[in-house]
């Protein structure tokens, strides 16, 4: 799953910004991997396909720095989706989590970037939110759809 | 995993259900509402911040300025974008042109941030360029 996670950030990489006025907002490919991950394997191991996932992206694409934005955004992320999809499953559908997730990544995007280049970077926060619901949308859909017709065999080893 | 959960997912017809329909909703008005109140007009100069440097430049008339050896600011046709940069990503050259008020290029790595700004907000500049 780590090694889809980083082909999916490599293809995402090479596509042009989703947003114009939202430099470093993306459909999030990689996050489908982890949401498939903490629905279908269990939290502790999307916590690590996650930790793997950023660390060998950010050295194969040769920019550890990136580390800074995809660390804190991934596992704030991740962790308030387990929170849903735990707590209030009952109310809340994987494309809400989805959408969610990508909320908060991009947020915290944003607010590490502020944090990093000593400006207010608040204003992009509602091209951001734009961003997210196209990546919550794709993301979410297309989560629902591996789990509704991914066999149990392939997962249940 | 929790089986229960998995299959609860699996038994559905749609991924979307009345709640998300409403969230979805309420997503879209908020983004429409708040871009609406960014977008600003026109922009009339760019301010260009640095760590140790603050430039504001015209953006009625073209220029080409190096910044802080690190990065290309090009300003054409009343749009400001970054030409070339020596980061990694390029998300900065990528970003592309903008040209209204509150719009920005950041360049995360080399810790630059060119914003479009309106009239009253020109002034000189700080430090080197």
């Amino acid at each position: 799953m780590t090694a889809v996670a980083l082909l999916l950030n490599l293809v995402e990489s090479m596509l042009p910004p989703m947003l114009p006025y939202a430099p470093g907002a993306k459909i999030g490919l990689g996050n489908l991997v982890t949401l498939l991950a903490f629905v279908l394997l269990g939290y502790a191991d999307a916590y690590l396909i996650l930790a793997l996932r950023c660390l060998l992206a950010s050295v194969f694409g040769g920019n550890v720095s990136a580390l800074i934005y995809s660390v804190p955004a991934g596992f704030i992320s991740l962790t308030v989706q387990i929170l849903l999809y735990h707590f209030l499953f009952r109310f809340v559908s994987i494309m809400s989590i989805s959408f969610a997730g990508a909320t908060v990544h991009n947020a915290v995007q944003v607010a590490v970037a502020s944090a990093v280049v000593k400006t207010n970077l608040m204003a992009m926060l509602p091209f951001m939110l734009a961003a997210s619901i196209v990546a919550g949308l794709t993301v979410g859909i297309t989560a629902f759809l591996i789990i509704k017709y991914l066999p149990k065999k392939v997962y249940a080893l | 995993m929790d089986e229960k959960k998995i299959d609860a997912i699996r038994s559905k017809k749609f991924p979307m259900g009345v709640l998300d329909v409403v969230v979805l909703a309420a997503a879209i008005a908020l983004t429409v509402f708040l871009v609406c109140t960014v977008f600003g007009e026109k922009g009339s100069g760019v301010e260009i911040v640095g760590a140790d440097m603050r430039i504001v430049l015209p953006l009625g008339e073209n220029a080409t300025r190096r910044i802080s050896d690190c990065l290309t600011v090009e300003i054409r046709d009343g749009c400001v974008r970054v030409s070339e940069s020596d980061c990694k990503n390029k998300t900065c050259v990528k970003t592309g042109k903008v040209s209204r008020v509150g719009e920005s290029i950041v360049c995360a790595q080399n810790g630059i941030v060119i914003t479009v700004i309106g009239g009253g907000d020109l002034a000189g500049s700080v430090g080197k360029g």
